[in-house]
């Protein structure tokens, strides 16, 4: 059909954007953003409620949000994001037309309708059950239907993408290999796969149980499978992060890997060994043998943890070369010192290399050693610790490439360019702060999930080392400073969207 | 012209994806998931001594 | 550039910076690999090693059983259990209690059973900060053995319904 032929050509990259390639992005892109607007007010009532000081909600409201903001934000934000990016990383980045634009819109629908439905469940009080819905706490039929729903429809996403990689390899619009940032793709793409796979074997049978069709769920068997997904999900995150630090790099200093090998070889043992890391959340469970934790904990000898230091060289070192070669080559660190700080893409970068490195990736790999586990296990150190990998690494890299996706991609002129600027740096230090206050209370032994950490309702009297009360104070800190620069995030990105300055054809300025 | 070099075959893997999707998928699947839950399916159930309890 | 194609053979041997990093976060992945097992073998802080799925029904029985054999007394309304040494010791979780409150002796090994009659919950020892999942149907068998004398808290981490915030049990070593 023609009108699925129609594309315009970037003046500044040179690629061809398909028009219908365009509008998927967009309303994927724009609907994660709303997504993370919803997200992200739970996240204010629930942090000021974990705040004794505060102690907003009433407990029911607080465990409901709590299921809100898990189910918002991890899910939907982050996967509408992914799919927008997977569309990007194929038909863009390849110069193809998509694979079945109108199958990629049913995906979006089926992905839509899933996740209001969720949240219609969630908001109503019918699935107040957190996002792992462990059972044997049951929640509505319908809420395991949306997200059996939304689960479908990635997986259509998923294979548009695919199908795109082989019409353009069909249609020789590339020649060789695929670039670098859609290899990474690719490889979230493979991980995606065995994640809804999971979500599916687990999801139907749970659907049936809250029916009545079945009656004997082994809730261990549940904690398994659906780790299998809630665990690999963060994997694609982490997968397409990486990506993304490849692709900021090249969009804010020119920067090109410096060895391809290495890199490609880097995301292989993602490929082949991530999805194993969803053991971490089983290392204090009952009746699972120690060898199934060990194998799998260490993800077949920590091989995964390799790629992501391998990856930790490749790209400040490409930032380097490439700053080099501009001339700034003054000492040791000229380089970092006059990168473009000025501009939101670089912070964005480094603050989510930083926070996923430093904080997320030292406390993963601590806390995901099975004697390890013990003292760290459903502690709000937890909770510190994902924040620092999914918010502070994968949230910040996709609100800095949001900066240069609407320029790019939706042509318009970015609306409060100062404040974008600043957002990172807001944002990371938030989360920095949150990350650090959880992590000190949890391994305090402040548990997570949690109403009242003062336990003013108990029967038997408790108190906490009042450390906790002070760790605690940091990580509200901490969600204010958040809160207020994912506010300016959306605030920006969506005034922009739909009230930026439309670009003129030939424009090529970037920012 | 000059001889045309032959491409690694670590190059030729990565650049095959349906390869890679099966490493990919199979891996995890048999290590975690199906090890996993033979694991669960074959252990033990505590049983009750027949009789009024101890 | 990451967003174009490379060129034709990008297969290319590995500089030396490069080489160095890459040997030492093996190594040191490898260190990591080891540790986990050798922890078994030399450590003393391991998670459970003997599976075992138990009905929550049978659990209550045992748990029940136990109880009544070596209550003490009571505490608002809790039973207080004093089990002989080496004795095997059931720790039950229910929204929202942890039942018995238990009495123990320093320097004396007991086998815990810690299952649970409902929901999901999580065992976590105050102040030491021990966590272990506690999951209906399977019974978490850990050895301890009580190292320091005085008052400890079990403190419920697993999110159990709306009164979750409020299950605080109680182990007293003497
Ligand atoms: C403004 C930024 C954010 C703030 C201030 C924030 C704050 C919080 C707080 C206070 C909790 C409650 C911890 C507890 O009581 O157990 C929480 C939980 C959680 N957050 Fe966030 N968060 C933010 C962004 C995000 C994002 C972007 C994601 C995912 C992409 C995320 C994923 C989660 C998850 C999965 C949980 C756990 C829910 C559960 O235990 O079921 N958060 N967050
Ligand atoms: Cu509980
Ligand atoms: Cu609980």
């Amino acid at each position: 059909m023609a009108s699925e032929l129609v594309f315009r050509t970037c003046p500044i990259t040179g690629k061809k954007v398909y028009a219908v390639t365009q509008n998927l992005i967009w309303i994927n892109a724009v609907t994660a953003v709303v997504f993370i607007l919803v997200g992200g007010i739970m996240a204010f009532l629930v942090g000021m409620t974990r705040w004794p000081a505060v102690h907003l909600l009433p407990a029911d409201l607080f465990y409901r949000f709590l299921t809100a903001h898990g189910l918002n934000m991890l899910i939907f934000w982050i996967i509408f994001f992914e799919i927008a990016g997977l569309y990007f990383g194929s038909s863009v980045l390849l110069n193809s037309r998509l694979a079945a634009p109108k199958v990629a819109w049913l995906a979006y629908i089926l992905m839509l309708v899933g996740a209001v439905l969720v949240d219609i469940m969630v908001f109503t009080g019918k699935a107040d059950v957190m996002f792992s819905s462990y059972v044997p706490l049951q929640a509505d039929p319908k809420y395991y239907l949306g997200i059996i729903l939304f689960a479908v429809g990635a997986l259509i996403g998923c294979g548009i993408f695919f199908g795109t990689l082989a019409i353009a390899k069909a249609e020789k619009t590339y020649e060789g290999s695929v670039p670098l940032v859609t290899f990474g793709l690719a490889a979230a793409a493979i991980i995606a796969v065995f994640t809804l796979a999971c979500g599916a074997i687990i999801y139907i049978p749970t659907f049936l149980w809250s029916l009545g069709l079945i009656t004997n769920l082994d809730p261990g068997v549940y904690r398994l499978i659906f780790w299998g997904m809630g665990h690999s999900s963060q994997q694609i995150n982490v997968t397409a992060m990486v990506s993304i630090w490849y692709l900021l790099g090249a969009l804010t200093v020119g920067a090109k890997p410096v060895n391809e090998k290495i890199c490609r070889s880097a995301f292989f043992l993602y490929i082949l060994f991530i999805n194993l890391a969803s053991e971490h959340h089983l290392l204090t469970d009952p009746t699972l043998s120690p060898y199934h934790k060990m194998v799998n904990t260490s993800y077949f000898m920590y091989l995964a943890v390799l790629a992501s230091m391998i990856h930790a060289l490749a790209i400040p070192m490409m930032v380097e070369v490439a700053q080099r070669k501009k001339g700034f080559t003054k000492g040791l660190f000229e380089w970092l010192t006059k990168a473009p700080w000025g501009e939101p893409g670089f912070p964005a970068m480094i603050f989510s290399l930083f926070i996923f490195g430093f904080i997320g990736g030292i406390t993963g790999v601590v806390y995901g050693t099975e004697q390890l586990s013990i003292k760290s296990h459903n502690t709000w150190a937890m909770t510190g610790h994902f924040h620092a990998t999914v918010v502070g690494g994968t949230t910040l890299a996709f609100m800095g490439l949001t900066y240069y996706v609407i320029p790019l991609i939706f042509r318009r002129e970015l609306i409060g360019k100062k404040l974008a600027v600043v957002q990172p740096y807001i944002f990371g230090i938030g989360i920095i702060l949150i990350a650090l206050g959880m992590g000190g209370a949890g391994t305090l032994g402040s548990p997570r999930r949690h109403w009242d950490i003062t336990f003013a309702q108990s029967v038997i009297p408790f108190s906490f080392d009042p450390a906790v009360i002070f760790f605690t104070t940091i990580a509200a800190i901490g969600v204010l400073t958040a809160v207020t620069g994912g506010a300016m995030y959306v605030g920006v990105s969506v005034l922009s969207v739909f009230f930026g300055r439309k670009m003129a054809a030939n424009e090529a300025k970037l920012l | 012209m000059p001889e045309e070099k032959k491409i690694s075959g670590w190059q030729v893997l990565m650049d095959d994806i349906s390869m890679l999707f099966l490493l990919g998928v199979v891996i995890p699947t048999v290590l975690y998931v199906i090890w996993g839950v033979m694991e669960y399916a074959f252990a033990p159930t505590f049983s009750l001594p027949p009789g009024p309890t101890p | 550039m990451p967003i174009t194609s490379p060129e034709k053979y990008w297969w290319k041997p590995a500089d030396k910076e490069e080489k160095i990093w890459i040997s030492i976060a093996l190594l040191w992945c490898l260190v990591l690999t080891i540790m986990m097992p050798l922890m078994h073998l030399i450590g003393t802080q391991n998670p459970s090693v003997n599976p075992m799925k138990i009905r929550p029904q049978d659990y209550r029985t045992v748990s029940e059983a136990f109880i009544e054999k070596y209550k003490v007394g009571e505490e608002q309304g809790i039973p207080v259990v004093e089990p002989p040494d080496g004795a095997d010791v059931y720790l039950r979780a229910q929204m929202w209690t942890w039942t018995p409150i238990l009495k123990l002796k320093k320097g004396v090994n007991y086998k815990f059973h810690i299952s649970s009659v409902d929901l999901m919950h999580g065992f976590s020892l105050m102040p030491l900060v021990m966590n272990f999942q506690v999951v209906p149907g399977h019974d978490n068998i850990l050895n301890m053995t009580p190292t320091s004398a005085g008052t400890f808290h079990i403190i419920c981490n697993e999110f159990c319904g709306i009164g979750h915030h409020t299950m605080v049990g109680k182990i007293i070593v003497s």
